[in-house]
């Protein structure tokens, strides 16, 4: 929580990479190239246990399900992301 | 042999080698239980936890664990919590003890994502209400997650001890919801005493 200079805010549209070989490989393959929106920043995040850097600034992205799997239930992902990751999507593209 | 030579080296003391030995075979109630039965009985408790996690946790007496960042997501009328970790089995278990099996299972960490509702009904025969949100929350290490249970029905006027009890493992990943007091008595019944898992400290 101490840095919270991160790029988006709770709300921002987003898009997972496809691809993204230099960023952290804790990505999960199925929301690559999809679109979420933030719901929450959680800046720095030091985790020395598993990883030997200090990664960019994490957020958790909300996805629906429609758009991450073939389930059409009103339901939703949350996923942590690194934000060397995510590319801001316009709101109403 | 080993303790004298960490001794001897002055790698530890006799004093922090005893301390050690009685953290790890302390006995002492189960954290999962006690905290959530704190939420359920203290609203300033439950509002801390849910906006700050660990910090919240620092100022009672359960142990405090360190591993990642804590987050706690509320059950409600409105909304199911489910805990999965995609990748691996990502869990508060420094908080909560040993991981349950099942959490770790390739099964349930490819279903609960591609179709949550029919997962947590197949595997933990839930079935959860069409007019709830079911948020799946997929853990990638930095951040840890449990899931604050809603209070069973029934259960006005019990203590914190009491409640405790009702909570389980299930329920604080999701897959289950916290026992009714019949339940809890039941199960009781039937196993002699509650199983909890152990927590190992750091």
């Amino acid at each position: 929580m101490r840095d919270t200079s991160g790029k988006y805010k709770i709300g921002d549209a987003v898009m997972v990479a496809a691809e993204n070989p230099a960023g952290n490989p804790r990505t999960p393959r199925y929301i690559r190239g999809k679109r979420g929106v933030i719901g929450s920043v959680h800046g720095i995040l030091e985790n020395v246990r598993d990883h030997r850097g200090i990664h960019k600034p994490l957020y958790t992205v909300r996805f629906d399900l429609s758009e991450v799997s073939t389930c059409h239930d009103q339901d939703s992902l949350w996923v942590d992301v690194h934000e060397e990751w995510l590319s801001a999507v316009r709101q109403d593209s | 042999m080993f303790v004298q030579a960490l001794i001897k080296r002055g790698w530890s003391t006799r004093e922090q080698l005893e301390q050690r030995w009685k953290q790890l075979h302390e006995q002492r109630p189960w954290a999962g239980g006690v905290i959530v039965a704190k939420a359920w009985t203290d609203p300033d408790f439950q509002q801390a936890l849910l906006s700050t996690g660990r910090e919240a946790l620092r100022e009672m007496g359960v142990h405090q664990g360190k591993v990642g960042k804590l987050v706690v997501v509320e059950n409600t009328d409105k909304v199911h919590n489910v805990i999965v970790c995609t990748l691996c089995s990502c869990y508060p278990y420094d908080i909560l003890g040993d991981t349950p099996w099942w959490y770790k299972h390739e099964s349930y960490r490819t279903q609960i994502v591609q179709n949550p509702r029919k997962c947590v009904t197949e595997m933990f025969a839930l079935d959860i209400p069409a007019e709830k949100e079911l948020r799946v929350w997929d853990s990638t290490s930095d951040v840890r997650y449990f899931v604050l249970p809603q209070r069973p029905e029934g259960t006005e006027g019990m203590s914190e001890q009491e409640l405790a009890k009702l909570v389980t493992v299930d329920s604080l990943i999701g897959a289950g919801y916290a026992l009714e007091p019949r339940e809890q008595r039941a199960r009781e019944a039937a196993r002699g005493e509650a199983e909890t898992p152990r927590v190992r400290p750091d």
